[in-house]
C-alpha cells in the first residue's frame, strides 16, 4: 500500500492538441516545451524507465509551487534540445522556458541567451530523478520571477555516459523521426491520469 | 507588418540576432526629427533605438508592434500628434502611456525626448517622469 | 443587572466595552473604537466617546440611554511631545564642491582642470598650450552644439579633461565626442561653479561610488595639498562618500566646515541631585545622566538654546492645556535618541545633502486628575448617564489583558500608544505598580521622518504602519522579504519601479531615492531605539529587583501589538530572559485592544459582587 502511495498517482497523460502556439503575454508563465515524440509516441518513457505524464506533472508542480502558471507547447521543427528550449522561451510570456525530449535531457532557457547556451542544462537523463524534474520546474519558475535560485544540483555519474550512450543515441534517432520541417510549435492541453 | 508577424516565434530571422533596441515605429508622414528625438531620450540612459516603419495609423498600435519585436520588449509608437509607449505583455490596446505632443515645440521637441527617456526607464527600472504625461491607462 | 459601558481615551484611540453585570459578573455584549480627538485628557476627547458609545450600543441592540453607568479610565494622562535637533551643521562658505547622483553621468574616470566657461572654446580663447581644462556647459547650450564645440577643441589639441552640464545631456555629450570624458550633469546652479578654478570631476563606473574625492588623500593628491590644507578638505570628502559622480572645485577662500551647533544642556532634577548634561554629548549621556539623578521631579533647558526651547515648549504646551500655572507643569521623563539625519548643505550647488548628528527628545508630563473629571461631568450632561472615573488605567489594563486564554498572575504588560509607554505589573495579593515613559509611536515617526528626510510627518508615519515593497515590472511587485506578487491587469505607470507601501488603500509610492533596504532598516532602527528600548526600560522599572528574568507572563497590548512587525521584534529581545511574552487577546477574541475598557467593567463588577 505504501509503496502504491509513494508512487507518481499520474503515469499517463492525453496531450489535445489546441492550435498553433501563440506567443505569451503573461509575465508569471513558464512555457514546457517538449519535444516531438514526448508523451505520446514510442514509449512514453525516458530513457530510465520514468512516465513522461510523471515528469511533465513534476514540471507542473514545480511551477505551480511558485504560484507561476505552466503553459505546454510542443516543437515540431527539431528534435533538439537546444532549439527546443530556445523556441519554447520565445514564446514564453516571462521569457523562461524548461524543455525536454523523450530521452530524459532538459534545460531551462531563457529568450535572450543565444539558443546553444541555456540558463541550465541537465544532460545525463539517467540521473535524473522525479524530484528533479519538480526543482527544474521549481527555479524556471523562480527565473521568471526574476529571482537567483541556485541551480538545481545534479549528481554526475561517470557510469552514466559509456552505459547509456549507445541507446540514448538510439532513442534520439527514432525522435529526430517524428521532427515536422517547418511546422509551427502547437499549443498543448494536458489531462492526467493514473 | 500584421498581428501574425507579431505573434511569429521569430527564430532565425533577422530579429533573433539583431542588437537589443527599443523599438520606435513612425507612421508615414512622421518627421524623421521626432524619432530622432526619441532617440536623444533613450541615449541618455544609454539604450539604444532602432527607427521602423509601420503602416498603422494609430499610436498604440505602433508601439505595441514595436514592443513585441523588440528583443528589450519596449516600443514606442508616433502618429499624427500622439506618442505611445508599449511594453510586451501589456494588452496590445492598452499602451503604458500616450501623450499628446501637438503642442511640443519644434526644435528641441522635449516631449519626444522624455517618451525616449521613459521609454528607457522602462527597460532599465527607473522610475517614469510623468509631471505633464496622462498615463496611458485613461486613455484605454 | 446593569447596563455598563467602559470608556479608554488614549492618545490615539477612543475603545468602548458595553457589558449587562449580574452580580457581579459581566457579560459582555460589545466594543466599539473612534480615533481620539485633540490631546487625551482635553474636552476635545468627548465627541469621539459619544462616537464609540454609539457605535457598541448600536451593536448591542440598545440605545446609550439605556446605559446605566459609563466608566472612564481614570488616567493621570501622560502627554508627551518629541522634538529634534540637528547637532551638527555642515556650511559651505564658497562653492567649493558638487556632489549629487545624477540618473546618469557621462564618461567615467577622472579629470583635474581649470574650470573653464564653454563660451571660452567658442571664442577660442583655448589653445592646446594651456593647462588642463574642465569646460562648464550652462543649459542654453544643445547637447549636440556643445559636443560639437568641444570635439573641434578637442581635435585642436586644446586639453579638455573632464565636464560639468546644467542639464540632463551628460551621456549625451560624452557620446558625440573621440573619448569618453567624465562628465557630471543636472547641476542646476551651474552659475556658482567658479570659473578660472582649479578642480576634479570623478564619475565612477555603474554601481560603483567615487572612489578618489571621498577620500582626503585622494583629494590632496588630485590638489598636492599640504597636511595642514588636508585638514580642510575631510568635510568634503565625507559629504561625497556613496555618490557616483562628484566635482570638488579648488577656491582660494573656499571652505567646508562641519561645526557642532551649541544646542544647550538639559538639567535633570531629582529628588537628592541637580545634573546637567549638553544635548551635543548624545543620547548616551543624556540618558545614563537621566539614570543617575532619578526618580525625576521636573527637567529644565538652558534658556536661550535649542534645547530649552524644546522643553520649554512642551511645559507651556501642557500649561495651557490643563490651564495650570507654568510653575506647577513638572516634567517627569525624556527618552534622548540619536540619529542622523540628511540636511541640505548651505551654499551647495546641486542640492547636496550632507548627513549630520542630530538627537531627538521625547519629553513627558504626568497630569492629574481634575482633566478626567472635567470630562466626565462634560459626559455626563450630554449623555444623560451617571459617569464615573472606574480606577486606575494599569489596573484596568491588567484585568482586561488577564481575560487573554492561556495567561496568568504575576502578569505584566506593556501598554505603548502614541506618546508613552505604560507599563504594569500585577502579582497576587499585591497592588498593581505601574510606570509611564516618554517616548513611544509619536517618536518612532519623528525619527523616521528625519533620517529619510522626508517632507512630511503623514508619509513617515504610513511607513512606520506598512511594510514595504518594489514595483519590479508592470505586473508584479517584490515584497520586502523577497517574496514575488504578480498581477494580472497592468500596474498603474506612476507606480512603474517605485518603492511602495502596501495599504488598505492598495500600493502607495513613496517619493524618495532611498532604496527599500535603507528605509525597512530606518524604520526597524526608529522601532528598535524607541519602542524596544522604552519597553525594556518599563519592565525593568516594574520588575522585581530591576530583574526582567523574574518576570513570568508579559503581555503586549495596546497599540504595540497591533503592529505588523513589532511584537516579533519584543519577543525576539526579550527571548534571552526566558520569560513567557506574547500578545495579548482581550476576551479570547479582541486581540490586544479594548484591555482598558474590558478591564474597567471587571472591576467594577468585582466591587459589585456580594461577598
Amino acid at each position: 500500500m505504501s509503496e502504491q502511495l509513494a508512487s507518481p498517482p499520474a503515469v499517463e497523460m492525453t496531450l489535445t492538441e489546441r492550435g498553433p502556439a501563440k506567443t505569451g503575454t503573461a509575465p508569471d508563465e513558464v512555457v514546457i516545451a517538449i519535444s516531438p515524440a514526448f508523451g505520446d509516441q514510442m514509449k512514453r518513457k525516458t530513457l530510465h524507465g520514468l512516465a513522461h505524464a510523471a515528469v511533465i506533472r513534476e514540471f507542473c508542480a514545480g511551477i505551480e509551487e511558485e504560484q507561476v502558471k505552466a503553459r505546454i507547447v510542443r516543437v515540431w521543427r527539431s528534435a533538439d534540445l537546444a532549439a527546443i528550449g530556445f523556441d519554447g522561451a520565445k514564446l514564453s510570456g516571462s521569457g523562461i522556458s524548461v524543455a525536454i525530449q523523450s530521452r530524459g535531457t532538459a534545460l531551462i532557457h531563457q529568450r535572450d541567451l543565444v539558443p546553444l547556451a541555456p540558463m541550465e542544462l541537465f544532460p545525463q537523463a539517467p540521473s535524473l530523478a522525479l524530484s528533479t524534474f519538480r526543482h527544474i520546474g521549481k527555479n524556471a519558475a523562480k527565473y521568471a520571477k526574476g529571482d537567483s535560485p541556485s541551480p538545481v544540483p545534479q549528481v554526475n555519474d561517470p557510469m552514466a555516459r559509456p552505459k547509456w550512450q549507445a541507446i540514448a543515441s538510439i532513442y534520439h534517432i527514432r525522435e529526430t523521426q517524428f521532427v515536422r520541417q517547418g511546422e509551427k510549435a502547437v499549443e498543448l492541453d494536458v489531462e492526467f491520469h493514473t | 507588418m500584421s498581428a501574425s508577424d507579431a505573434d511569429k516565434p521569430s527564430i532565425g530571422s533577422a530579429e533573433a540576432g539583431a542588437r537589443p533596441a527599443i523599438h520606435v515605429v513612425r507612421a508615414s508622414g512622421v518627421d524623421d526629427a521626432c524619432t530622432g528625438r526619441v532617440a536623444i531620450g533613450a541615449e541618455e540612459l544609454g539604450i539604444p533605438t532602432r527607427v521602423l516603419i509601420g503602416e498603422d495609423t494609430d499610436a498604440v498600435a505602433l508601439a505595441h508592434h514595436g514592443a513585441r519585436t523588440s528583443r528589450l520588449g519596449v516600443g514606442v509608437g508616433l502618429a499624427g500628434d500622439r506618442i505611445a509607449i508599449h511594453e510586451r505583455h501589456m494588452p496590445a490596446e492598452q499602451a503604458v502611456i500616450v501623450c499628446d505632443v501637438s503642442n511640443d515645440p519644434m526644435g528641441q521637441r522635449p516631449g519626444h525626448r522624455r517618451a525616449g527617456e521613459n521609454a528607457a526607464r522602462l527597460v532599465v527600472g527607473r522610475p517614469l517622469r510623468l509631471d505633464d504625461i496622462a498615463a496611458g491607462n485613461d486613455t484605454g | 443587572m446593569s447596563l455598563i459601558a467602559g470608556i479608554d481615551i488614549g492618545n490615539s484611540t477612543t475603545e468602548a466595552a458595553i457589558a449587562r453585570v449580574t452580580d457581579g459578573r459581566p457579560e459582555f455584549l460589545a466594543s466599539g473604537m473612534a480615533y481620539t480627538q485633540g490631546i487625551k485628557g482635553t474636552l476635545d476627547n468627548i465627541p469621539a466617546i459619544i462616537d464609540v458609545l454609539e457605535q457598541a450600543t448600536a451593536k448591542a441592540g440598545v440605545n446609550v440611554a439605556d446605559l446605566d453607568r459609563v466608566l472612564l479610565n481614570e488616567a493621570t494622562p501622560v502627554i508627551g511631545d518629541v522634538a529634534m535637533e540637528t547637532v551638527t551643521e555642515t556650511v559651505v562658505t564658497e562653492s567649493s564642491m558638487v556632489g549629487h547622483n545624477p540618473d546618469s553621468p557621462g564618461g567615467r574616470g577622472i579629470g583635474v582642470g581649470r574650470t573653464t566657461a564653454i563660451d571660452a572654446l567658442v571664442q577660442n580663447e583655448a589653445s592646446a598650450d594651456d593647462e588642463p581644462i574642465i569646460v562648464v556647459v550652462p543649459a542654453d547650450y544643445d547637447f549636440e552644439i556643445a559636443a560639437g564645440i568641444i570635439r573641434r577643441a578637442l581635435e585642436a589639441g586644446v586639453p579638455i579633461v573632464a565636464g560639468i552640464a546644467q542639464k540632463d545631456d551628460g551621456v549625451l555629450i560624452v557620446n558625440r565626442l573621440p573619448e569618453a570624458l567624465p562628465f557630471v550633469d543636472e547641476v542646476g546652479r551651474i552659475d556658482k561653479v567658479p570659473l578660472g578654478m582649479l578642480a576634479a570631476v570623478e564619475v565612477a563606473p555603474q554601481g560603483h561610488a567615487v572612489r578618489e574625492l571621498s577620500n582626503p588623500y585622494g583629494i590632496a593628491t588630485l590638489f598636492s595639498l599640504t597636511p595642514e590644507e588636508t585638514g580642510f578638505v575631510i568635510p568634503i570628502a565625507k559629504a561625497l562618500v556613496g555618490l557616483r559622480s562628484a566635482v570638488v572645485v579648488r577656491t582660494p577662500a573656499g571652505d567646508v566646515t562641519s561645526k557642532p551647533i551649541p544646542a544647550g544642556t538639559i538639567e535633570f532634577v531629582g529628588a537628592h541631585q541637580r545634573l546637567s548634561v549638553a544635548l551635543e554629548q548624545g543620547a548616551d549621556e543624556i540618558m545614563e545622566t537621566l539614570g543617575r539623578v532619578a526618580p525625576i521631579h521636573d527637567v529644565h533647558g538652558e534658556a536661550g538654546t535649542n534645547v530649552g526651547g524644546m522643553i520649554e515648549h512642551v511645559r507651556q504646551t501642557m500649561a495651557d492645556l490643563t490651564e495650570k500655572p507654568l510653575a506647577e507643569v513638572f516634567i517627569k521623563d525624556v527618552l534622548a535618541v540619536d540619529c542622523l539625519v540628511p540636511q541640505k548643505v548651505a551654499g551647495g550647488v546641486a542640492d547636496e545633502f550632507s548627513i549630520e548628528t542630530a538627537t531627538g527628545l521625547a519629553i513627558m508630563v504626568n497630569t492629574d486628575r481634575l482633566l478626567m473629571t472635567r470630562i466626565a461631568d462634560t459626559l455626563a450632561r450630554r449623555i444623560d448617564v451617571p459617569v464615573e472615573l472606574g480606577g486606575i488605567e494599569a489596573n484596568s489594563a491588567i484585568l482586561g489583558a488577564l481575560t487573554t486564554p492561556g495567561i496568568d498572575y504575576p502578569l505584566a504588560i506593556i501598554d505603548g500608544g502614541a506618546g508613552s509607554v505604560d507599563g504594569a505589573i500585577c502579582r497576587r495579593d499585591k497592588p498593581v505598580e505601574h510606570v509611564h515613559l516618554a517616548g513611544a509611536g509619536h517618536m518612532t515617526t519623528l525619527l523616521i521622518k528625519n533620517e529619510l528626510g522626508l517632507a512630511s510627518v503623514d508619509v513617515a508615519e504610513k511607513i512606520k504602519i506598512h511594510s514595504l515593497a518594489k514595483v519590479e515590472s508592470l505586473f508584479h511587485i517584490r515584497h520586502e522579504d523577497g517574496g514575488v506578487q504578480f498581477f494580472e491587469t497592468p500596474l498603474d505607470a506612476t507606480l512603474f519601479a517605485r518603492i511602495v507601501l502596501l495599504t488598505d488603500d492598495g500600493l502607495v509610492p513613496i517619493d524618495t531615492r532611498h532604496t527599500l533596504d535603507r528605509i525597512r532598516g530606518v524604520r526597524r532602527e526608529a522601532k528598535q531605539r524607541v519602542l524596544v528600548t522604552n519597553s525594556l526600560r518599563v519592565l525593568r522599572r516594574i520588575a522585581p529587583g530591576g530583574n526582567i528574568r523574574l518576570l513570568d507572563f508579559v503581555a503586549i497590548v495596546g497599540r504595540f501589538g497591533l503592529d505588523f512587525e513589532l511584537p516579533q521584534m519584543l519577543m525576539t529581545e526579550l527571548s534571552q530572559y526566558g520569560i513567557v511574552v506574547g500578545v495579548a487577546n482581550v476576551r479570547g477574541a479582541l486581540g490586544p485592544t479594548n484591555a482598558v475598557a474590558t478591564g474597567l467593567i471587571i472591576n467594577h463588577g468585582q466591587q459589585e459582587r456580594p461577598a
